[in-house]
């Protein structure tokens, strides 16, 4: 099952920090604005598990 | 591949089915029909009347009001080739049997360009999912209608049997609900009537709602995934998913308490990942229910699909720098940890990065208790602290 978690009003200037949190955690993440200062943000996992610490430090870039 | 592929069915569905009465036949009739050049595949009718239905004799027995007609669909609401009378015939324009036209053989697929057949999938996964939810609109209508004609005074259970005997032409697929017809009626006589009608039907048709949202996010998301890691043998079964998400039996299967909150969530999560992956803006949040609850989610029903708004604390930074170090790498031990915390101890229905940023200060506080409270942390030894250096007398 897919694992999505969607975030709404993320200030856009934190939009990176919580992009490269949820891309850490092995999720396919978009962004869409909602508002003139703020974004989105949908963050699409493989399965209903979290990926684990392993797999989280292999999407390290 | 090709549409005489031998689609793979998830075996929980086919065990559900069989559990359900659902022989593999008729699934079979379903997936064999999918997909063929040339051929009316994916047959709405196996799920739909093949035109809308009469409206039953008005009854006026016992202060039932005289049944409203039944909400046959407009001409005016309908594509242009389904317009004619006669049965919903899928797929025209059959883009699906293009697909197969196209790309006959997995050799076919795997050497075409990737973006042409992930579009080829898409363009068949978009129209028959437009079917399909047409089908499920005008399923839903005369189920509502019947519902609403009987009211309370009426035989439920011989409604529901003859809305799905009518609207389902394949003989195994209506012995099977004319089953689940014969146990509401049953249960009909074991509840309250306004009870089961209040109850019951709603819910039912709630959970529909509900488990169609859930597959249709499900397949939006897989749409952006290329065509080796979703064939369009998945795509098929996906839609087989969706096409028995739309039904009563599946909504049985699946009933219980929080229905009408999933169906809002799932809606609400299918919407904003749609709309995110066609460029649109995102719905707004429906901030107060779930933003103050993290991972307060419909996981029975939903369970993935989390929803929240954005929050960032002192408690937030707390758990952010256990598990993210200046440099910008992570700590995978403690992301361990806190993820042991976070489904095995509090068996939150949530991600770390979605409670940093999308929480509470009682459920972040919680969690940092608990990466106290691990024994690798608690057994861990006190950084030493750093000598202060005695102020030489001068």
């Amino acid at each position: 099952m897919v694992q999505t978690q969607t975030i709404h009003q993320v200030p856009n200037s934190q939009v990176p920090r919580v992009q490269a949190e949820f891309e850490a955690e092995g999720a396919t993440v978009t962004v869409t604005p909602d508002g003139p200062n703020t974004s989105t943000i949908v963050a699409v996992f493989p399965s209903s598990a979290a990926p684990q610490g392993a797999a989280a430090a292999a999407l390290v870039k | 591949m090709g549409g005489r592929a031998v689609v793979r069915i998830k075996a929980s569905h086919l065990v559900r089915k069989a559990k359900l009465g659902l022989c593999a036949a008729s699934v079979g009739a379903l997936l064999s029909g999918c997909v063929i050049p040339d051929q009316p595949a994916f047959n709405a009718n196996l799920i739909m009347p093949p035109q809308a239905i009469s409206p039953p004799a008005a009854q006026t027995g016992s202060g039932g009001a005289p049944s409203a007609p039944a909400p046959a669909a407009s001409a005016s609401d309908l594509p242009a080739a389904r317009r004619s009378t006669g049965p919903v015939v899928l797929g025209e324009p059959f883009s699906c049997a293009q697909f197969d036209r196209l790309y006959p053989t997995e050799a076919a697929v795997g050497s075409a360009d990737n973006d042409q057949v992930m579009k080829a999938r898409n363009d068949c996964l978009t129209s028959l999912i437009e079917e399909i939810d047409y089908a499920y609109d005008r399923y839903e209508a005369v189920i509502n209608d019947r519902i609403a004609a009987i009211e309370t005074t009426a035989d439920l259970g011989g409604a529901i049997v003859d809305a799905a005997a009518t609207a389902f032409t394949n003989s195994a697929t209506k012995s099977a609900l004319t089953a689940v017809g014969s146990s509401v009626t049953g249960a009909k006589s074991a509840f309250n009537a306004d009870v089961l009608y209040q109850q019951t039907m709603k819910l039912l048709v709630t959970q529909m709602r509900a488990d169609r949202a859930k597959v249709l996010a499900e397949i939006n998301l897989k749409m952006s995934d290329d065509i080796q890691t979703y064939s369009m043998g998945q795509a098929r079964s996906d839609l087989n998913d969706l096409l028995h998400a739309g039904t009563l039996v599946d909504a049985l299967a699946t009933l219980s308490t929080n229905t009408n909150e999933a169906a809002a969530t799932c809606q609400n999560a299918a919407s904003a990942t749609k709309a995110t992956q066609t460029g649109q803006t995102a719905k707004s949040a429906p901030s107060s229910t779930s933003a103050s609850r993290p991972g307060a989610t419909t996981s029975e029903q939903c369970g993935a699909i989390l929803d929240s708004t954005y929050s960032y604390t002192p408690a937030s930074q707390e758990l952010e720098a256990l598990w993210r170090n200046p440099d910008g790498s992570f700590n995978e031990k403690n992301y361990d940890i806190l993820n042991n915390c976070i489904t095995n101890t509090l068996k939150l229905t949530a991600v770390l990065t979605g409670i940093i940023n999308g929480s509470d200060d009682a459920t972040r506080n919680k969690l940092l208790g608990c990466y106290k409270a691990d024994p690798q942390v608690a057994a861990a030894p006190t950084p030493t602290p750093t000598p202060t250096p005695t102020p030489t007398k001068g």
